[in-house]
């Protein structure tokens, strides 16, 4: 069974007075299978955002349903939701989101006691994970203290402290540089290897390029995909670059 | 530039900031209003009509309402000022994009200028507006206050509206010349980049936590040792000191210090509700400990003030009473050897030339003095205790004979023996006790009943003496042993209770006689001295309410205002810990918890304070009159139980705001 079924999802959005309204999300249809590494790439305004919000249970679709380990999120109240939220989803966003009143240590151990768990189990939670992602020496330390690169590492530990089926990632690498980009996306394909579900939204090709599969997205509906397979990474950049551009052009396309 | 368009700016911007400004208007218009209902009465034709007291101690209560209008004056300055501040920091981005606008530094100037203007015209008018419907309401209250009768008519002062008008014009022209000098037409980018820096987890300031606690310490203290009313004012003023030092010290320091421990607690610190807390809080405190360590001592200020105006109040009736056993009171020094029946018949002539029915006549002879206690209890003379207060007692020496016909006993004394009443030592019959070097047998123990029917002895800032001594020869003789005394006299009453139809005219009549009898006397008339009484205290009653009002406001304004600013800066932790799953429930649980902490800490502190100082403000009113503890305490259970329902109300308003702003669906 797929980890995560989006069916026939719908987002149409009103203006106050009801009059006019935007369609965010055409019909969108896939799923992401258990252990699966998914990009989502798109123009701005192509609904990628709309798309997580509604993956991440922040927002409701209009129509159509959304699956999680095949439960659906948005027949919950609220406040299930926001349960359901923290035991089955990871996020990491592009300006980290880490609460610059607690040290990294803290904002790590955020979801943990959030679900009310017993503070003596915690510590043996955060050991492996700092450890696999380098921070353990910051773990005193407040967010401004550290660079953007070790910020986001925290935010993935924050999102992988609680064991989600799903990783969810809004464009991880966006205020990052090069290298911490880069270090930060082995360090995502590693995590992936160890088994883990990634659904990560992003503009960049290099960033989508350490994903099994890239989905394209385009006016709320999913234009384009592609497999990896057995492509290398930069086969699979080459492809991805290749498809960005036929995307462009059939953009202009249509504009014109 | 055209002027439409800055007028229009000007407009925009009082719009968008509506939610500082109005509060800032009604605030700023309730301390007009409060002005100008102080200045009017100051003036009022009910008080003062061409430099005369309408009323008995009129003058009183101009006195009083002056100097708290003074208060209210120096108040408003800071107040405003304050509220001013807080405005202008929502201005801030605003005036930085008009500048990036390209608007230039006389333009931003002229738009301040005028939205200044819009804000001060319609406090000032609405507060002079409001105060002027007030004014006669005010006039009736406070005539009800002092037991004065109702009038009618209206009553305006043109000069104490133009007044008003005057200094507050003057106030909101000084914030606005501080706002034209502080503008910055900053640097856009700096602008948009909010203030989302990170900062430094708070340090404890440990010599201030340990200043906090040692002068809390010291404070509390005096307070609570402070046991006699001439050392209540000098140690109040220390005691008050000492507890504002502590207040600010130990909310600054000692609050990190209390959530560090939490902190490092695990147990407590890695559950939910906490863990936000706790970390917020501690932010909070840095940022705003000052702040409601000023609602504190200003929700003190309130509940002080409320508490000594009722006391005051509510024990007015039961003082005039005990000071004035009888409606009509001839006091005489008795050194000119005239005989209790010449002073008798000289209250009779007088009585019956002023046609008053009188009854329950008295007349009462006591020798009176102030002696100073010796540590070993002997009684000596004043001189000898170098004036040292509290050690000084009044004095009474009666003979056998005035005790037993003012108190209808059957007493008998030997030579060199006493009998006692002590309102300070314990008096035990068969003890020796020494008077002026001489010793005394005390045969019995007595109490001041016998003083009781001319005056309350318990009304008396000393504590009191009695001796009741054989005969007139053994009082001299006693007497004779104190030649250094100059005050001691032997002073005569003639009390008696007039009949209610008694009119002013003919009190006049009565003192006038009285006055033309061969010795020196003077009268005192009941209803003469409840005037005075009522308008010194309603005075101050009065005046009173008023400044707990304005404070009151104050303490509000700043809680509205702490709110806003905090929930902009908690909008953006909340989304984040919304994002890491905290349900909106757990969130409204989490923010309903440290904000009642934020701002139930000043009042319980207030009120802790209020409560330890109760005792030696009881005191200190016992230098202008008898408070009974009971009443006293119970004044403060009701002051502050109101006060803590009119905070919950604001409390309550404000935490929505305050959650609408967090968690609200409104950018």
């Amino acid at each position: 069974m797929p980890v995560l079924e989006v069916n026939h999802v719908k987002k149409i959005y009103k203006t106050k007075m009801g009059t006019n309204s935007v369609t965010a999300l055409k019909d969108v249809h896939f799923s992401v299978e258990k252990g699966e590494f998914v990009a989502i790439m798109g123009e701005s305004g192509s609904g990628k955002t709309t798309l997580l919000n509604i993956l991440a249970s922040l927002d409701v679709p209009t129509a159509g349903k959304v699956l999680v380990d095949g439960k659906d999120f948005s027949a919950l109240k609220d406040g299930e939701r926001a349960i359901m939220r923290r035991n089955n989803l990871g996020f990491i966003f592009q300006d980290f989101n880490l609460l610059d009143n607690f040290t990294i240590e803290d904002n790590i151990k955020l979801p943990l006691v959030l679900a009310g768990e017993d503070y003596k189990t915690m510590d043996a939670k955060v050991a492996p994970l700092v450890k696999e992602l380098g921070i353990e020496q910051l773990l005193h330390k407040y967010p401004y203290e550290v660079s953007g690169g070790q910020k986001q590492r925290t935010a993935v530990a924050r999102a992988l402290i609680t064991n989600p089926q799903i990783l969810l990632a809004d464009e991880p690498t966006g205020a990052l540089d090069s290298k911490a980009a880069t270090n930060l996306m082995h360090q995502l394909r590693d995590i992936h290897k160890s088994g883990q579900t990634i659904l990560m939204v992003t503009h960049s090709n290099v960033a989508a390029s350490y994903a099994d599969r890239v989905m394209f997205i385009r006016d709320g509906e999913v234009f384009h995909q592609i497999y990896r397979g057995q492509m290398s990474r930069s086969e699979m950049l080459d492809k991805i670059c290749e498809s960005v551009t036929v995307l462009m052009r059939g953009g202009e396309d249509s504009e014109s | 530039m055209n002027h439409n368009l800055l007028g229009n700016l000007a407009l925009t911007g009082l719009k968008n900031n509506k939610k500082a400004v109005l509060p800032y208007i009604l605030a700023s218009a309730f301390t007009v209003m409060v002005m100008h209902i102080l200045l009017s009465l100051i003036d009022s034709k009910y008080i003062m009509r061409d430099g005369v007291a309408v009323f008995k101690g009129a003058n009183n209560i101009v006195m009083f309402v002056s100097i708290g209008s003074i208060v209210v004056g120096i108040f408003a300055v800071i107040f405003l000022f304050y509220g001013n501040q807080f405005v202008m920091k929502g201005y801030k981005k605003e005036i930085g994009l008009y500048g990036v606008l390209g608007l230039s530094r006389k333009n931003v100037s002229t738009v301040m200028a005028l939205e200044s203007l819009i804000i001060s015209t319609s406090s000032i008018v609405l507060g002079v507006v409001a105060g002027a419907f007030m004014n006669k309401l005010m006039v009736l209250w406070l005539y009800r206050i002092i037991k004065q009768p109702f009038v009618s008519g209206m009553d305006f002062s043109l000069r104490g509206t133009m007044f008003t008008v005057i200094f507050f014009a003057i106030v909101f022209g000084i914030c606005l010349i501080h706002n034209l000098l502080t503008i910055r037409l900053g640097n856009p980018i700096e602008l948009l980049k909010s203030d989302n820096i990170g900062e430094k987890e708070p340090k404890v300031k440990y010599i201030l936590l340990i200043i906090g606690t040692i002068t809390l310490l010291l404070g509390y203290m005096i307070a609570l040792s402070t046991d006699n009313t001439f050392v209540a004012l000098g140690n109040l003023f220390k005691a008050m000191i000492l507890v504002t030092i502590a207040t600010y010290a130990l909310f600054i320091a000692g609050s990190i210090f209390v959530l560090k421990l939490l902190k490092r607690n695990k147990k407590y610190y890695y559950q939910t509700k906490h863990f936000i807390s706790v970390s917020n809080l501690m932010y909070r405190m840095k940022h705003n400990a000052a702040g409601l360590a000023s609602i504190c001592i200003l929700s003190t200020g309130v509940i002080l003030l409320l508490v000594c105006s009722t006391a005051l109040f509510m024990l007015g009736e039961q003082n005039i009473n005990s000071m004035f056993r009888r409606d009509v009171v001839l006091h005489a020094m008795n050194d000119e050897g005239v005989t209790l029946d010449e002073y008798d018949a000289v209250v009779t002539k007088a009585v019956k030339e002023a046609g008053i029915s009188d009854s329950d006549r008295i007349v009462r002879k006591y020798y009176m003095d102030i002696c100073n206690v010796s540590a070993d209890g002997s009684i000596e003379c004043y001189t000898k205790g170098s004036y040292d207060f509290t050690s000084m007692r009044v004095l009474y020496v009666l003979t056998l004979d005035e005790y037993n016909l003012y108190t209808g006993q059957k007493e008998t004394l030997d030579a060199g023996e006493i009998l006692r009443y002590s309102a300070g030592a314990k008096v035990k019959a068969g003890e020796n006790l020494n008077i002026y070097g001489s010793d005394y047998k005390i045969k019995k123990k007595i109490s001041s009943k016998c003083l009781e029917e001319v005056f309350d002895p318990s009304m008396s800032l000393f504590d009191e003496e009695i001796i009741v001594i054989a005969d007139n020869a053994e009082k001299e003789k006693l007497l004779s042993q104190n030649p250094e005394s100059f005050v001691g006299f032997d002073q005569v009453y003639v009390g008696f209770n007039v009949s209610k139809e008694t009119s002013y005219e003919q009190i006049g009549i009565l003192k006038d006689t009285i006055i033309k009898a061969p010795f020196e006397a003077s009268v005192t008339y009941k209803e003469d001295e409840r005037s005075t009484f009522y308008s010194i205290y309603g005075g101050i009653f009065f005046v009173g309410i008023f400044l707990a009002a304005l404070f009151l406001i104050a303490t509000v304004m700043i809680i509205f205002y702490k709110q806003m600013s905090e929930g902009f800066e908690d909008k953006k932790r909340f989304e984040i810990l919304s994002n890491a799953g905290l349900s909106e429930r757990e969130a409204k649980g989490v923010i309903k918890s440290q904000v009642m902490l934020m701002f139930f800490l000043p009042v319980a502190t207030a009120i802790i304070h209020m409560i330890v100082a109760s005792k030696i403000i009881r005191l200190f009113l016992g230098m202008i009159l008898y408070v009974d503890t009971l009443t006293f305490n119970l004044a403060i259970i009701v002051v502050s139980l109101i006060f803590l329902g009119v905070y919950t109300l604001v409390y309550n308003i404000t935490s929505k705001q305050y959650y609408n702003i967090v968690y609200g669906k409104e950018a």
